[in-house]
């Protein structure tokens, strides 16, 4: 019977397989990819890569924080991700741990705004019980009240080892400042009078499982050491009887800012203050935009950009200096973030970004750095893909904002045809008073 | 006792995994390469026998600021503006490591660039720029990495940093490697460039080449050090650290919550004839970021108390979100036993503490590891050693490591043989060390009220369990054993009687 169904299943999964994405050595992600779409719309990847006897098994949920809408319910993308772990009728949670952990794999998983990772990795020989567990976990996941509200105190733990450094305030200070209809208005983590009432929220979370852990809206990626074949044959056959659809709650657009927002965060205690400035940006889809992007973030901020250059080398105002963005579902922020020595050099500091955004906007572009920037992207690109592991995560977070497999090398060869001018007009639409907000945090009211 | 640790350094013996060249008593330098691949990707590494137990008295951090001095201030031939431009197209990283006894520079670099990579590492190393508006910069950064990051921002390594200088009180792992902001503060360019000319020399040099490189690469950073000195400083002499009082140091802090930090000295290393044993205790015990280990599994998954529970058999510091991130540039032959409790709500603070050794004394009282613990550990290792080296830079990092400390096993390609060797008996027995050290622990609580915390401590006060309670003022439902085992960790002595036993310090005196 088993041998009859699985006929049958890889009968339905043959016509959907997909030509390679990639090919050709040159791309940014230089591995032929092998795509296969199950009917009920989970979509399998393969990356054979070469790391004898290890293999990456990830599982791209498109679900993350941006998925909270509701008042009071932030944070609960991630708590679900801990709730994956608290087993199914068939393997409790222990069951899963124990299995997992006796085939020496390295488990784990990540939410941030628009997915949520589940990831094993280890030795290729577990894959068909990774296999096996992982199909009955996304189809069959169960646990009880008791379970969930003592997986909260873990929630609470994960928020206070962060809450030592202002960094956690300050990206809550900001996201709240900068949105004001998005979901993209909380972290990821969740604010802490919603953390702390996780413990009630038992039915909600089985809710947020029916919404969103659907067969459609998931990514297998399988990444290293493997057989093709089978592998394909036994995950379908495991996961042939996932059900659900999709049924994502809707989610408000953020409003055009019209007017510069300000905001402040007083830390008790010492710190190096801080300037975050940020401008709401075009979303992945907009390839145009996000190519700019890509390439301005460093070319504005990064080591060898001219304000790194007066200001932590030159002036030695600024301790340190991070460009802030990454490609994003919905419309996000592109900002930098300073690390500054004295309170009282803020405003010069603040004046230095904002000069060198109007000097671009002007049409000044350093066309030297301009290509190194390009220049880096590439090379950087090539030296991170070193394991399987980073293959997986390199194409699950790529595909994650458009849900296209091939986002990444689209992009890349966008920023290869990219032009220095794209930079100042981009600078000139977007990075505008108007669109602009500005957080600032000191220790005690120092300013 | 005080056995002297002292190892012949710069061993004859080849290391397997790696071609290994011993160095020469000229001071020509050791060179460790693996076989080239056809990987784009090229590691290269200068690994000194130098590290914070060579900064002089009165300038804990010279060694960790002469290093970042010469990896970020730029060489003779480039300022530190100019190295960054030339880095920065290729994509190329160029760090320092400082630990205690190690400082190892590295650079991982496209095979395209590899040869101008060889040029620039040389330089970092043998033709410094030593830049006076960059020493400033970097010593301003150094102090404020002490004084502003680790104390104000990062509650857990305070602590687990706190705890490695209460355990080597006294000892030449007595200061962190970062250093302390009062030293720092008075440091000069002079004292840098004379700390470079003192440790970072050619007889205590180890050259490391990985990944896709051409044979010519190896001789090609062997002359592009050959202006180091020849001979440096006498190595530093570490002598094995005894345990000592006191039991608990308070670091006084207003926040949220405690991060808790517990251990011991020993003289257990990756040579240490049990060390396979060891591993497999440890890692059921509380492996590191994964659910199997008791801690994790009794501590959150249990009682939901916080993140993670961990316990480690070597130094250990985590680096990034990788949970089986390698641990290289750390060669010590000095060990260390520690437990690492992530933050827990204050008024679990000491229940957790004491839930953790309640744990540990059960481990060699009424619960020694169980076959099906050791056998479901011993799997876990075989495939998860796997994922420490990974790729080249990590394997090039056991290969140096190995070189550092001596003997004549590749310590990675012998684990998971010597792992699955490991019986239940075995580990029990190596564990069994733990019915001494168990009782000389010391513990670092990152917590405010500590007048408070020091009183409850002293007086062997209850510390009730507090779980997370709903909308309603309910907590979750918990099996009567688990209920029962609470009521006697609350009440479980840390071993602390007397007022030296229990030592308080204010945040901003840590570290000065």
């Amino acid at each position: 019977m088993r041998a009859a169904f699985l006929a049958a299943a890889l009968a339905i999964a043959a016509p959907a397989v997909a030509k390679p994405v990639a090919a050709a050595n040159t791309k940014a992600f230089p591995f032929p990819t092998e795509v296969h779409t199950l009917p009920h719309g989970l979509r399998i990847v393969f990356v054979p890569y070469d790391s004898p006897g290890l293999v990456a098994y990830y599982t791209l949920m498109r679900v993350g924080s941006r998925n909270e809408p509701e008042q009071g319910r932030s944070g609960y993308a991630h708590f679900f991700e801990h709730m994956m772990f608290r087993g199914t009728p068939t393997h409790s949670g222990e069951d899963w741990s124990q299995t997992m952990t006796r085939l020496g794999l390295n488990t784990n998983a990540s939410t941030w705004n628009d997915q949520t990772i589940y990831f094993l990795y280890g030795p290729a020989k577990a894959l068909p019980t990774v296999i096996d567990y992982e199909a009955d976990r996304f189809q069959h996941l169960d646990y009880s009240e008791d379970q969930f509200k003592t997986e909260a105190g873990a929630i609470l733990g994960e928020y206070a080892k962060s809450a030592s450094n202002p960094g956690l305030i300050l990206e809550e200070k900001i996201a709240d400042t900068a949105f004001t209809k998005h979901t993209y208005r909380h972290t990821t983590i969740g604010y802490l009078d919603d953390v702390k009432a996780m413990p009630s929220g038992f039915a909600y979370s089985r809710e947020f499982f029916r919404r969103y852990y659907t067969p459609d809206n998931a990514t297998l990626i399988v990444a290293g050491d493997f057989d093709k074949k089978a592998t394909l044959a036994h995950i379908t056959r495991a996961y042939s009887g996932w059900k659900g659809k999709l049924d994502a709650a809707k989610i408000t657009a953020e409003p055009p800012q019209t007017a510069p927002r300000t905001a402040h965060v007083d830390w008790k205690s010492p710190t190096l203050p801080r300037l975050f400035l940020g401008w709401h940006t075009p979303a992945a889809g907009d390839l145009e935009a996000t190519a700019v992007q890509s390439v301005l973030n460093d070319y504005l901020f990064g080591p060898t950009s001219a304000l790194h250059a007066d200001l932590v080398l030159g002036r030695q105002l600024v301790d340190s200096l991070d460009g802030t963005w990454e490609r994003s579902r919905d419309p996000s922020l592109f900002g930098v973030e300073a690390h500054i020595k004295k309170a009282a050099d803020i405003d010069t500091v603040n004046k230095a970004v904002l000069d060198d955004i109007a000097k671009l906007a002007a049409g000044h572009v350093d066309t030297a750095r301009f290509d190194a920037v390009r220049s880096n992207l590439k090379y950087g690109a090539i030296l991170r893909l070193d394991t399987a592991a980073r293959v997986a995560i390199t194409l699950a977070l790529s595909a994650s904002p458009t849900n296209d497999l091939d986002a990444l090398n689209k992009l890349y060869a966008r920023i290869d045809r990219l032009k220095p001018a794209e930079l100042s007009a981009f600078a000139k639409k977007w990075l505008t008073e108007a669109n602009r907000t500005t957080v600032t945090l000191t220790t005690g009211g120092e300013k | 006792m005080n056995r002297l640790l002292t190892l012949a350094l710069f061993v004859t013996l080849a290391v397997p995994a790696a071609a290994s060249t011993p160095s020469l008593p000229g001071g020509a330098p050791a060179v460790v390469t693996l076989p080239p691949n056809s990987h784009p990707g090229v590691a290269l590494a200068l690994s000194f026998h130098a590290g914070a137990v060579d900064d002089p008295p009165g300038k804990a951090g010279l060694t960790y600021l002469t290093a970042r001095v010469m990896a970020e201030g730029g060489t003779e031939s480039l300022s530190a503006k100019q190295l960054l431009d030339t880095l920065f197209p290729m994509a190329a990283s160029l760090h320092a490591r400082v630990d205690e006894e190690q400082t190892t520079f590295t650079a991982n670099v496209h095979r395209d660039h590899v040869q101008k990579m060889v040029a620039i590492l040389g330089d970092v190393v043998a033709h410094p720029r030593f830049d006076a508006a960059e020493f400033a910069r970097l010593r301003d950064a150094a102090v404020n990495d002490v004084e502003k990051r680790l104390r104000q921002g990062d509650d857990e390594n305070l602590g687990k940093e706190a705890l490695a200088e209460l355990m080597f009180r006294g000892h030449p792992y007595g200061h962190i490697a970062l250093g302390h902001v009062g030293d720092l503060k008075k440091l000069t360019l002079d004292d840098v460039r004379k700390q470079a000319a003192r440790v970072f020399t050619l007889d205590r040099l180890t050259i490391g080449v990985a990944g896709g490189y051409t044979p010519d690469v190896v001789e090609k950073l062997k002359a592009a050090v050959a202006a180091l000195p020849v001979k440096g400083a006498p190595l530093v002499e570490i002598a094995l650290q005894q345990p000592h009082k006191p039991r608990v140091l308070i670091v006084e802090k207003q926040t949220p919550s405690t991060a808790v930090s517990i251990g011991v000295p020993w003289s257990v290393t990756r040579h240490s004839p049990d060390w396979a044993a060891w591993m497999v205790a440890r890692s059921a015990f509380g492996e590191h970021r994964q659910f199997n280990g008791r801690l994790m599994q009794r501590l959150r998954e249990w009682r939901g108390l916080n993140y993670g529970d961990y316990a480690y058999i070597e130094h250990f510091v985590q680096e990034g979100g990788d949970a089986a991130a390698a641990q290289t540039g750390r060669a010590r032959r000095q060990g260390e036993f520690t437990i690492w409790l992530r933050p827990v709500q204050n008024e679990n603070a000491l229940f957790a503490t004491r839930a953790a050794l309640y744990e540990l004394q059960r481990t060699v009282g009424e619960e020694p590891f169980s076959d099906a613990e050791v056998e479901r550990t011993k799997g876990f290792l075989d495939g998860y050693v796997l994922l420490w080296a990974q790729n080249d830079a990590r394997k090039l990092g056991y290969a140096l490591d190995d070189h550092a400390l001596g003997g004549s096993r590749a310590y990675l390609d012998n684990l998971r043989a010597d792992i699955a060797k490991v019986t239940t008996a075995d580990v029990n027995r190596a564990w069994s060390k733990m019915r001494t050290l168990k009782d000389q622990l010391e513990i670092v609580l990152v917590t405010p009220n500590a007048a408070e915390m020091k009183k409850a401590i002293l007086a062997n006060a209850a510390s009730p369990m507090h779980y997370q309670k709903d909308a309603q003022g309910h907590v979750p439902k918990k099996p009567d054993a688990l209920l029962a085992a609470d009521k006697l960790i609350e009440k479980l002595p840390l071993g602390a009687t007397t007022d030296a036993d229990v030592q308080i310090v204010p945040v901003a005196k840590m570290f000065e």
